[in-house]
């Protein structure tokens, strides 16, 4: 992993998410030196998949052709993933936590990723949404 | 993923193996499904070989338990991996759903 950075890119096939989850734990278990535990690992994991199945399922113009980018780059104190889509996103302050009381049936997902990582904005463009997430190594 | 099913008594076991998320999540909402409409309404997820789940499969487990509640039946869950039993807590659903060790115990609970 000498860029310090991976890229991978897919079709808007759910089937896809058992590579997405694959990689980003190989890419976790690749990272030299900063201590990640299992649970580095398995919140990495959730999260891009969260990421991805909300980048597949819910973006409305996400046609089957549509191509999911997700890029992990290994900083100095951070591992930081961007999940790309060509779909119009969504206002990541505008997304409420879920109805705890009234157990809803969807709606986890956000939630899910924000416990996840330490970091979690989106940017907008013209032609695509992207998801930006980050979880700090231990000190 | 897998699902497998066995009865212990009047209970149905639906036994799950691999992952549960947003591409595995419709085919247990379809198994759960067809057990309802064949009365079979005393439920037992068994989660002893499940390693992951995503809110898909969060919102599957819940989407079926309201559909079994309705005909009269409860869902059951057991044998969660802490893995997925954290994700279960940190949404709150094990205020949900009654949570044993394993699929016997679950079975015999009803």
């Amino acid at each position: 992993m000498e860029s310090r950075q991976v890229i991978l890119k897919f079709s808007n096939d759910l089937d896809y998410l058992r590579l997405v989850a694959g990689v980003s734990r190989l890419v976790c278990q690749a990272i030299k030196g900063k201590n990640i535990q299992e649970d580095f690992v398995d919140a990495v994991e959730l999260a891009v998949c969260e990421a991805c199945s909300n980048a597949m399922v819910h973006a409305p113009y996400s046609a089957p052709s549509a191509e999911i980018v997700v890029i992990f780059q290994v900083l100095q104190d951070r591992l930081m993933i961007q999940v790309r889509d060509p779909g119009p996103g969504f206002d990541l302050d505008h997304v409420s936590l879920p109805d705890f009381e009234a157990h809803p049936e969807t709606g986890y997902g956000i939630y899910l990723i924000k416990s996840m990582m330490d970091e979690v904005e989106n940017l907008k463009d013209e032609k695509h949404h992207t998801l930006v997430m980050a979880k700090h190594f231990l000190v | 993923m897998l699902i497998t099913d066995e009865k212990i008594g009047d209970v149905v076991v639906l036994k799950l193996k691999g992952r549960l998320d947003a591409s595995s999540a419709p085919k247990l909402k379809e198994q759960v499904k067809s057990l309802i409409g064949n009365d079979q309404h005393e439920l037992v997820i068994d989660f002893a070989e499940v390693d992951f789940i995503d809110s898909s499969g969060l919102g599957v487990l819940v989407s079926s338990h309201r559909s079994v509640n309705r005909a009269g039946g409860d869902i059951r869950l057991s044998a969660l991996q802490d893995r997925v039993r954290a994700v279960v807590e940190l949404t709150r659903l094990h205020y949900v759903f009654e949570i044993f060790e394993d699929a016997v115990t679950a079975a015999e609970s009803f």
